[in-house]
């Protein structure tokens, strides 16, 4: 199992080629996203001091590396052959899954750090210099196998509704665009006082989105104890284990019932 | 000890509505019975929908049967202790990663059946001598041709020194020169190494040239077990044998 973890991670490390052609537009989207963001913030008298190029760096990242498509379709593929196999599909797909995002994240996250370095004066009200740098890459790589293990999870989930069902696009869509709107891009409002919003603090995909970006710059959690902030993560992490077994479990009746 | 045993084995898939009651029902695999003893190679054939490919699947423990039993080498399939003693190779399905090389999928399967690092990499050096794909070892699964890509799902299927082997359709879709040198390959490999086969295909060439034994499987029924031998003196050939028992039975 760690071997098959280290041997997706390394793929997509030594050769990250796929990913960057995937994140050639990123740095433009996310520029353009901070304009609009600090033009929003302006017209809403709300002061200065949140990074916003930084915070929007992190959660697009976070956010395409979420739910991969070829991640879903190597499950599917692997699920008859994972079955006549001493170890279960659920282990090899966590390892899978675990391994693969965990390289995307490393390779993304680390062209982040490049870019920012690069465009230090947007970000510099809350990072400055080259300590702030490593604490900020530190705090990275500390919610890297939280983030990574939670879409191993969540990509077992969509693999098995897909054999289930035959396709599980719409439910992706709908998780994806749910991240999107749900646990990041609105959510430094809430840093500015715009109270209106609070209740998203208490969905999950906020868990795995704002505060992982949030606590990477600012190193604790916003709203809460950081400490407070992992234990709500551990719960979402046994609620989506739970998810990927009654799924596993789905797609292994349909086999059997259907024949697949 | 028997190597492969099918005891009553019947399957029968349904199709629910949306309230779950079954609108439809097949049965796929009617009561097949069967041994296949240590070293034996047997061909287990019919036409499309007879039930060959799912009866495999009961073997390997894909599938469940609705009613029966079938075990490998004594063990119930399904349980971790047969998954151990048999190598699944198919012509449909894949069991290299596409994405990562070669070697990194034999080594993957490799502590997936509990080999040591040292054992891998010794049983994959000596697999890739034998089945000679060792200039394959370092390309990725997905870049490989059919032929190569078959030699190197035989490795991984006896990565593990299984005492069975099932091979479903292994030489399907390959051109007459690979499905030759595939044949070559598993009739020299498969005799050397005693370990047992049981093979479908569509290829009455394959049958004639790597098994004994022929099982023929028809509506989900078995028709006929005996010699391939005798298969091939009921008509001109094993081909047209085959044929007019299929066609007789559609």
């Amino acid at each position: 199992m760690l071997l098959l973890a280290r041997y997706e991670f390394a793929e997509l490390v030594r050769h990250p080629a796929p990913i960057l052609m995937r994140c050639l537009t990123l740095p433009v989207y996310v520029v353009a996203l901070t304009a609009l963001w600090n033009g929003l913030r302006k017209g809403a008298g709300a002061g200065d001091g949140f990074p916003a190029l930084a915070y929007f760096l992190f959660t697009q990242t976070i956010l395409d590396s979420c739910l991969n498509r070829f991640g879903i379709g190597s499950l599917v593929l692997g699920f008859e052959p994972a079955l006549s196999r001493p170890l279960s599909w659920r282990a090899q797909g966590v390892a899978q899954g675990f391994g693969r995002t965990a390289g995307q994240l490393l390779v993304i996250g680390g062209l982040v750090q490049v870019f920012l370095a690069l465009t230090d004066a947007a970000y510099r009200p809350v990072i400055a210099g080259m300590a702030g740098m490593a604490g900020m890459a530190l705090r990275w790589l500390l919610v890297l196998p939280l983030l990574a293990l939670a879409d191993a999870l969540a990509t077992e989930v969509m693999a098995g509704l897909y054999i289930r069902v035959g396709k599980s696009d719409s439910l992706r869509f709908v998780v994806t665009k749910s991240l999107l709107a749900l646990g990041g891009g609105l959510y430094p409002l809430l840093g500015e006082g715009q109270s209106g919003i609070g209740w998203m603090r208490y969905l999950p995909f906020s868990d795995f989105v704002f505060q992982p970006a949030y606590f990477c710059l600012y190193g604790h959690a916003f709203g809460m104890e950081t400490g407070l902030w992992l234990v709500r993560v551990a719960c979402w992490m046994a609620l989506l284990a739970l998810a990927a077994h009654a799924s596993f479990r789905l797609a292994w009746r349909g086999l059997q019932v259907a024949g697949g | 000890m028997t190597a492969i045993r099918a005891d009553g084995l019947y399957k029968c898939y349904e199709r629910r509505n949306w309230r779950g009651r079954v609108v439809e029902s097949v049965e796929a695999v009617r009561g097949i019975s069967f041994e296949v003893q240590p070293g034996e190679m047997a061909a287990f054939i019919g036409a499309n929908g007879a039930g060959k490919s799912t009866t495999l699947r009961l073997l390997s423990g894909v599938l469940t049967p609705t009613r029966g039993e079938a075990s490998i080498c004594g063990h119930r399939s399904g349980t971790p202790e047969a998954a151990m003693r048999f190598g699944f190779v198919s012509g449909n399905r894949s069991l290299l990663w596409s994405h990562m090389t070669v070697r990194q999928s034999l080594e993957i399967l490799g502590a997936i059946y509990g080999l040591r690092a040292a054992e891998r990499r010794e049983r994959i050096a000596a697999l890739a001598r034998e089945l000679d794909v060792e200039g394959f070892l370092g390309r990725r699964g997905g870049t490989l041709s059919l032929g190569e890509r078959m030699r190197c799902e035989m490795a991984a299927a006896v990565l593990h020194r299984p005492a069975v082997l099932l091979a479903d359709e292994p030489t399907l879709g390959l051109d007459i020169p690979s499905r030759w040198a595939l044949r070559e390959l598993l009739r020299g490999w498969t005799r050397a190494s005693g370990i047992t086969l049981l093979l479908t295909s569509h290829d009455a060439g394959d049958i004639e040239s790597l098994c004994e034994r022929t099982l023929l499987i028809a509506q989900g029924q078995l028709v006929f077990d005996g010699p391939t031998a005798t298969l091939e003196s009921q008509a001109g050939s094993l081909e047209e044998s085959l044929a007019r028992y299929m066609g007789d039975r559609r």
